[in-house]
């Protein structure tokens, strides 16, 4: 008895509430999940149409604008196509551990699994790392930006 | 008693308190250079917007006028991003700061108030998502469309 009044008073049990809350936080990611995986592909795809216009209109493109910064058209086409394929890769990893992450947090309630549900914990904290980590470039490469800019002013 | 208890109820263990912890770390972290990343979108586009004023006057940048209108939109255009990445970020800082009290305090009502936040988060990105893909496809349609 005063194991349980131990066990409840210093541990978190998750009651109906809870799991109902956690069960659609998991859906939730499992959309995020797919529609991720779905755009990363989608990405190449749009890269290798993208790479493939520029490249047939490369005469245009090589006499009009872009002769003056030394790039080619398939140069240009190519440089679009990597970009494409790094934000579908991203995409992609992103939405493999967000699906990872929806998956095992149900099973892990549908089966009253905790090791289960703690991977689908894990999972959502690769999920939120991963973000951090790409968030963290992404503002040394702004901060570089504005001051640029402001240099330039 | 205690046996239906366990089969009935999952007790968050100690391996799942340090998961999760990590993850309201992780998510705060995330949340507040979200912040000063939305700062610095708002600072980017007001200098992109003086610049364009002073440098030009809406006159000429190389071979092309720069309008009032395409200042407009490219503030626009930041703007909308800052207020789209707001709340999410907003949802993550909750979640992050209610799941610290829940684990802190073994409170199971913040507990559950941080996976609403976690929910609210995905959903938001999943809706948000779901909309750039709509996008996405419509750019890829009619791309097809011209090459055709």
């Amino acid at each position: 008895m005063e194991q349980n009044q131990n066990s409840s008073l210093f541990s978190l049990n998750l009651d109906a509430q809870n799991s109902y809350t956690l069960r659609s936080t998991a859906s939730w990611a499992k959309v995020l999940g797919v529609v991720s995986l779905i755009i990363a592909g989608l990405c190449i795809v749009f890269g290798i149409i993208m790479q493939q216009a520029i490249s047939n209109a490369g005469s245009d493109f090589d006499s009009y604008r872009y002769r003056s910064s030394g790039l080619s058209a398939s140069n240009l086409g190519t440089m679009g196509l990597a970009i494409y394929v790094i934000m579908g890769l991203l995409y992609g990893v992103s939405g493999i551990f967000a699906l990872n992450a929806g998956n095992k947090i149900n099973a892990g309630l549908k089966t009253n699994n905790m090791e289960t549900l703690n991977a689908g914990f894990a999972g959502a904290r690769n999920f939120f790392a991963f973000w951090a980590i790409l968030m963290i470039i992404f503002l040394l490469l702004m901060l570089i930006g504005v001051l640029g800019s402001l240099g330039n002013m | 008693m205690e046996n239906e208890k366990s089969l009935f109820d999952l007790q968050v263990d100690m391996l799942g308190k340090a998961h999760l912890k990590e993850t309201a770390k992780w998510a705060r972290f995330l949340a507040i250079t979200g912040f000063v990343g939305l700062g610095l979108v708002f600072i980017a586009s007001m200098v992109v917007t003086m610049s364009a004023e002073k440098t030009s006057g809406y006159k000429k940048y190389g071979d092309e006028a720069i309008t009032g209108a395409e200042v407009l939109g490219s503030l626009l255009g930041a703007l909308m991003i800052v207020v789209l990445y707001f709340f999410p970020c907003y949802f993550l800082l909750r979640f992050a700061n209610k799941m610290r009290t829940a684990l802190d305090s073994d409170d199971i009502t913040s507990l559950n108030e941080s996976f609403k936040n976690l929910k609210a988060t995905f959903r938001y990105l999943g809706v948000v998502t779901i909309i750039f893909l709509v996008f996405l496809l419509i750019g890829l349609l009619s791309s097809i469309g011209d090459g055709g």
